[in-house]
Formats: C-alpha cells, structure tokens, sequence
C-alpha cells in the first residue's frame, strides 16, 4: 500500500503518526482515506467546499503533482505521498 | 559617478537648524551598503553613551540604501534607527512603500538627524536640496490628514511622507513613522524619538533616478521574477492573500498565538484568514474586483502583497490606511482572542492614522487581557472595563484610549506591556510576552525552536524579521528550492523537527546575517531571503553588482550582514545590555495550553542557554554575549572595538 507522509507537527491529526498506509489509487483517493480514518485532519487538508486547502502541498514522492496530473494522479503500491503546507510568510 | 546611489548622506541639526552634506567615498558606501548598518555607523560615532532615548543627544537616522530605487521588486524600503525609548537598546524599524525610493530620487542616501528644535518642523527635500519648515498646523492631525495637507501646501501630489502620528505626540512609547499612512517603520518606538525632535515629517520629491552600472544584467534578474512567481507556491499564496496567506496555515501547525500566547490554535483561525480578507472585506471584493482594486505594492514590484481595506457599516475602514498584515491580525485577533476581521482592520487603521506598532499594540492589550482573565487586575485598573478576551468592542475602546492617552489605562498601556507589570505587580509578570521590553511578534518559537533563539539575541527585542524560520530546513517541511538556496549558504542537510543543537543555531546565526543584510540593503524579505523569496542568495548578488557595479559575493554579502548585528551589540554593550538581557519571557517555558499540535509544548532552560553558548561562540562574542576586538577587527570594525 502507498504511505503518506505529514509534517512532524501534523501527527497530532494522524494519532501521533508520521506516516501511515492507506489504499488508493490516486491521490484524491488516499486523501480522502486519510481523513476518513484520521478526522481531526480533515480541516487542516480541505477547505469547506472540499477542495485541497490552497497552502497544502502535495508530492508523489519528489514531485509536485501539479507537475503530475493533480489529484488525479496515479499511486503505485510503493509509492510516498507527501503533505506539505507553505508556513512561510507573516 | 556612483551607480544606484547618489553618494551624498544628508546631516541635520535640528537645535541650530543646520544643515550639510556629506559626500563619503565609495569604501564607505561598500562597507555599510545603507540601512541599518549606515544608521549605525552614525549613531555610533555621534551618539554619547548613555543619552536619553527622548533627549537631543539621541541620533536619528533614516537610511536608504545602494539599490533602492532600482527598477525591481522589494527593493523600496527604509530603515528608521535610535536609542529606542521602549527598550533602552538600539531601536531599529523597517517600512516600504514609495517614500523611500522618493528620497533616492530627491538626491540623498540617508538622513543623520541630531539634536531637537524648538518648534515643530518638518525636512523638506527636493531633488538635492533640503530646507525645514514650520511643522506646528501640522499637530494634532491624523497621519492621513497630513497626508491631504501637505501634499496641497506643496501643490504635489507625488510627494511622499514620513511622518511620526498623534500617538506621538501623547507619548505613547512604541510610536511609530508612518508613510502613505499606511506604511508603518512600526517596531521599538522611532515615532516617539523623532516626536522629540520635534521633526514632524521628512517630505521627499525628486526627478532624479540614479543611474544603474548595468542596465542589461538588472533586467534578467528583473524579467525572471515574473516566471518564477507563479510556480512558487509560497510567493504566489503571498501575492495573493497578503501575508494573511499564513493564517491558515500557522494555525494548523498550531503556531498562531492565541490569548496572549497561552495556546497555539485558534478554533476561529477560518475568518481571520487571509482567504476571508481577500474574498469579503478587500476594496473592489463585492465585485470580484479585489484583484484591482483591493491588493497595492511597493514602488516597482511586482508582488503586490498589500492589502486595501474598505467598509462600511459597524466598523468603517477608510482604504487610505490600507489593511492588516499578517502580524497585525494576529495581535488584535486570535492574541485577544478576537475573531472579527472587520474590527482587526478598524484596529490596524486605528494603528496607522495615529502611528503605532501594531504588534506591541495589540499584544500589549491581549496581555491586559490575560491579567483581568486570571483575576491580577480588576475593573480598578481598567477603569471598569470588562476586558475579557473576545471582548471586540472593549479591544478597540482600549486601542482608543491608548493613541489618545485618554485614560489612566491607556496612558499605562501605551507604555508598554512590560512597564504596565511592572506598575501593577500582583504577578502580572507572569503574563509578559516580551524581550528586552519589547512584544514577541506572532510566530511562536516553541516549534520554531531556533526563532526562540533569535527572539533572545536579537539586540532590539523580539522580531521574526531577523532569521530564516526553522521550518525552512526542517525535515518534512523544506522544499528543494528551499535546500538549494540554503546550499549555497553552506547548510545542504535538512535538520529535525523541533530540534535546537549545534547545526540549528548555525542555520540561525547564519541566516540572521542573511536578514541583516537584507536590513541594511533595505530589500524586502518577502522577495528577497534565503530560502522561499522570489530572489535567493545568488539573485541578491546578481541584482546588487547589476545595480552597483560591484563585484560582491554571496560571502560579501553575509559579513555585511554580521557587520550590522555586531554594531547593534556594541551599541547594546555600550548600555550594559548583554547576556542579561538574552532571556526569554517565563510563558515560553510553560507549556503551552488548548488543542493543536503544539499543545503540552514548552521550550526548556537548559535548550536555551546551550543554544546561546553556541550562538555566542559562532558569532566570536564573549560568553557574555559582548563583541570582541578580533571579531570587530575581521569585520572591518576596529573603530567599533574602541567604543567597548
């Protein structure tokens, strides 16, 4: 199964997990396995029209997926997706 | 001829209404660069030790730099420096706007303003000459009414203003100089200081653009921007949403300071974000026209980040004064527990036409906030308000009684959080979110770890402008682009989470150079930084030679960097403010309380003062935090080492 991997303060949306597996077959779907199995993460990660928040970053592995095909993007059983949200700025 | 600057610093004698020109040599212009580190070449060498921060022996210095005025974004800014009255140490601000590339082309570099008139007058410049005038019509006037008189006395609408407010003239200790009354040179009371002088305002108008050494390498660094803009997340979120873009975000990491830093989640973060600023309450909003109408910019950028307020209704904002930056949303906001961003832009423009921090404003009433709370204050001290957090309208009424020094509780406030405790006892000090008097900006150090370390040293108190944020090398969180740029600063490894040791505090004292540099060419570190900016290190160097015609390096640029935050430690020395006052407020080491992911955290003693051995020992200071002869003497200072 792919892994997704948050930011070390985002475990304390994941049950203090860094990492965990999920099944999906694209990004889209394993973001929303994430929150269905971990809540307290859903508003962190979507806006309330449900939409990625604009400031989330995603990667499968070292690639940004708007360099990919968006959430659309395929996953493979090893794959690493990762969040990453801009904190920069202020 | 010089290219990019003028080469000419104008002296004013304020007691004797005096004026001169300076014409230094190319050396000292490469060697101070402009900004802050010029300012305090002056102030060092003019400046007594010991002078009263309100007195006439004060030095006032306002500092363009090398590049400002260039054809490029985030080069138009200036620094405001002095003995600051809130903290005792050096005061150091930095605003943007117009007025400082108006100055460039008036025909001056900076201005070293001494002693004290007798009447209120304001410097009037004009491309190269320089005359003051009678500045007495001008008290008591809102800034942007200033704005509207002087700009019809003089019969130009293109003139631009820096100017001290009223909260100045009610010597509120943190005023600030204001530009485009909306520009705030906001930080450690620089308002007040030229309020003593009685300068009024410095007005620029020129004509006169110098000339750039090569005009052909500027615009390639010129025309990457626009590129490099939108596939940069965090700059395109910036120009977007303003620096309220990180809102959202600071709250999720649970950084967004919370009643007075008690927590670091706000359950109301949504409607202080940056997306509900751009989408409801911009100028132009209600048509989808914000995009026009309701984001502004600096002279010659291309970011646009500032925000134009406009409504009507409960709480009025008049756009003139603009509206609320990140910071000011998070002080009058979630710091006061406050969820109401019509009322946040009623406060900054409150902030703005009197000339105020916003920061220490807004933080300094949220620790009022939490004193009533806890019940260490009462009604007695606040005149019977029931100043409670989320209390909005109470908020303002205290903003209103603090720029008018209209009440015994304001006249107190305006002085600051930390001389409020001190007046009121009973363990108020347990609630301070200060250093060196000065109130934390909200970006909260206990998951930025080394931030915690640059709050502590930084010579003018707590500022997030001052270092690169931990995050920018932190596993899971720094980017390629980040890491490259980091690289060529010689730190390619990202570093852990939440971590403090050796290789932080040199990513820390190393990007502070960085920063300082950044304040002393007066650039502006949302374009240009070492990590996430539009511009990086090697654009920094490309830019500054362009302009220049130079031929600075990545490691030039560091050491003027370094020049800087040594001069501000022998100011500090000078005073007797060393390791003593490296500390930080006793709430950082409590853990922190609420939901997020920072709740339970809390910095630790022993971290700290570790972190600072280390800090002092890369920076070759004394174990007490004073510069050294060797350090000095490397950095080209020796004459600095004669002042210790």
């Amino acid at each position: 199964m792919p892994i997704i991997r948050v930011p070390s303060l985002f475990k304390y949306y994941l049950n203090n997990q860094a990492e965990t597996r999920l099944e999906g077959r694209t990004v889209d779907e394993i973001l929303h396995g994430l929150v269905r199995e971990f809540p307290k993460v859903q508003p962190h990660v979507f806006d309330g029209n449900g939409q990625v928040r604009r400031h989330i970053n995603l990667f499968v592995n070292a690639d940004n997926i708007r360099d990919l095909n968006g959430l659309e993007t395929p996953v493979g059983e090893d794959d690493i997706i990762k969040i990453v949200p801009s904190v920069t700025g202020g | 001829m010089p290219y990019g600057y003028n080469g000419k610093i104008l002296h004013v004698d304020l007691t004797n209404a005096q004026l001169s020109v300076e014409v230094p040599p190319e050396s000292f212009y490469r060697t101070y660069m402009g900004g802050s580190a010029m300012g305090l070449y002056y102030i060092l060498k003019e400046m007594p030790a010991g002078a009263d921060p309100l007195g006439a022996e004060n030095v006032l210095t306002i500092m363009d730099s090398v590049v400002t005025g260039a054809a490029i974004s985030g080069q138009s800014r200036v620094n405001v420096s002095a003995r600051s009255p809130l903290t005792g140490g050096i005061g150091d601000s930095q605003g943007g706007g117009f007025f400082p590339a108006e100055l460039k082309f008036a025909g001056f570099d900076g201005i070293v303003v001494k002693g004290r008139s007798p009447k209120p007058v304001y410097l009037w410049i004009k491309d190269g000459a320089a005359e003051l005038r009678d500045a007495s019509h001008l008290t008591g006037k809102l800034t942007g009414e200033v704005e509207q008189v002087l700009k019809q006395e003089l019969g130009d609408e293109s003139i631009e203003i820096l100017q001290y407010g009223p909260a100045a003239e009610k010597g509120v200790l943190y005023a600030s100089m204001m530009s485009m009354a909306s520009r705030n040179n906001g930080r450690t009371g620089m308002g007040l200081v030229a309020h003593s002088k009685n300068l009024k305002a410095v007005v620029a108008r020129g004509t006169k653009k110098p000339a750039v050494a090569d005009q052909k390498a500027l615009s390639v660094v010129v025309k990457a921007g626009p590129k490099m803009l939108p596939d940069n997340p965090d700059m395109a979120g910036l120009a977007k949403y303003g620096t309220a873009s990180v809102v959202l975000p600071q709250n999720s990491m649970g950084t967004l300071p919370t009643r007075n830093y008690s927590e670091g989640a706000f359950e109301a973060a949504e409607e202080l974000s940056g997306e509900k600023l751009y989408d409801q309450y911009l100028r132009g909003a209600a048509d989808g026209a914000q995009d026009r109408q309701g984001r502004d910019t600096c002279y010659a950028c291309i970011v646009r980040c500032k925000r134009v307020v406009e409504l009507e209704g409960k709480y009025p904002v008049d756009p003139q004064y603009g509206g609320p930056e990140y910071e000011t949303i998070g002080t009058f906001g979630s710091y006061c527990g406050i969820n109401d961003l019509p009322a946040v832009s009623r406060a900054n423009q409150i902030c703005n036409a009197y000339g105020v921090d916003s920061i220490t404003c807004g933080a300094t009433i949220a620790f009022a906030m939490e004193c009533f709370e806890k019940g260490l204050i009462t009604t007695e001290q606040t005149g019977g308000l029931e100043l409670k957090f989320g209390a909005t309208e109470i908020m303002l009424e205290v903003l209103d009684q603090i720029v008018n020094a209209s009440t015994p509780l304001g006249r107190l406030l305006g002085q600051g959080s930390e001389r409020a405790a001190a007046a009121w006892g009973n363990g108020t000090d347990e609630c301070l979110v200060t250093v060196k008097g000065q109130e934390a900006p909200a970006h909260m150090p206990q998951a930025k770890r080394s931030l915690g370390l640059i709050y502590a040293v930084n010579p003018f108190g707590a500022d997030h402008q001052s270092s690169e944020h931990d995050w920018m090398i932190e596993e899971g969180l720094a980017s390629d682009l980040y890491m490259s740029r980091m690289a060529l600063l010689g730190m390619p490894e990202r570093l852990p989470a939440l971590s403090l040791g050796p290789e932080k505090v040199k990513f820390a004292y190393i990007t502070e150079a960085f920063y300082s540099m950044l304040d002393s060419l007066e650039l502006c570190q949302f374009v240009w930084g070492p990590g996430w900016t539009l511009y990086g290190p090697q654009e920094t160097v490309d830019m500054v030679n362009a302009v220049t015609g130079w031929d600075v390096t990545v490691d030039e640029l560091v050491k003027l960097g370094e020049r800087r935050i040594h001069l501000m430690r022998v100011f500090n020395a000078r005073e007797g403010i060393d390791r003593n006052a490296d500390t930080l407020p006793k709430k950082f080491y409590k853990a922190l309380q609420g939901e997020g992911p920072t709740a339970g955290i809390a910095l630790t003693h022993e971290e700290i003062e570790a972190a600072l051995d280390e800090y002092y020992r890369l920076a070759e200071m004394t174990h007490n935090g004073e510069p050294t002869r060797g350090k000095l003497e490397k950095l080209d200072l020796a004459w600095a080492a004669e002042l210790l």
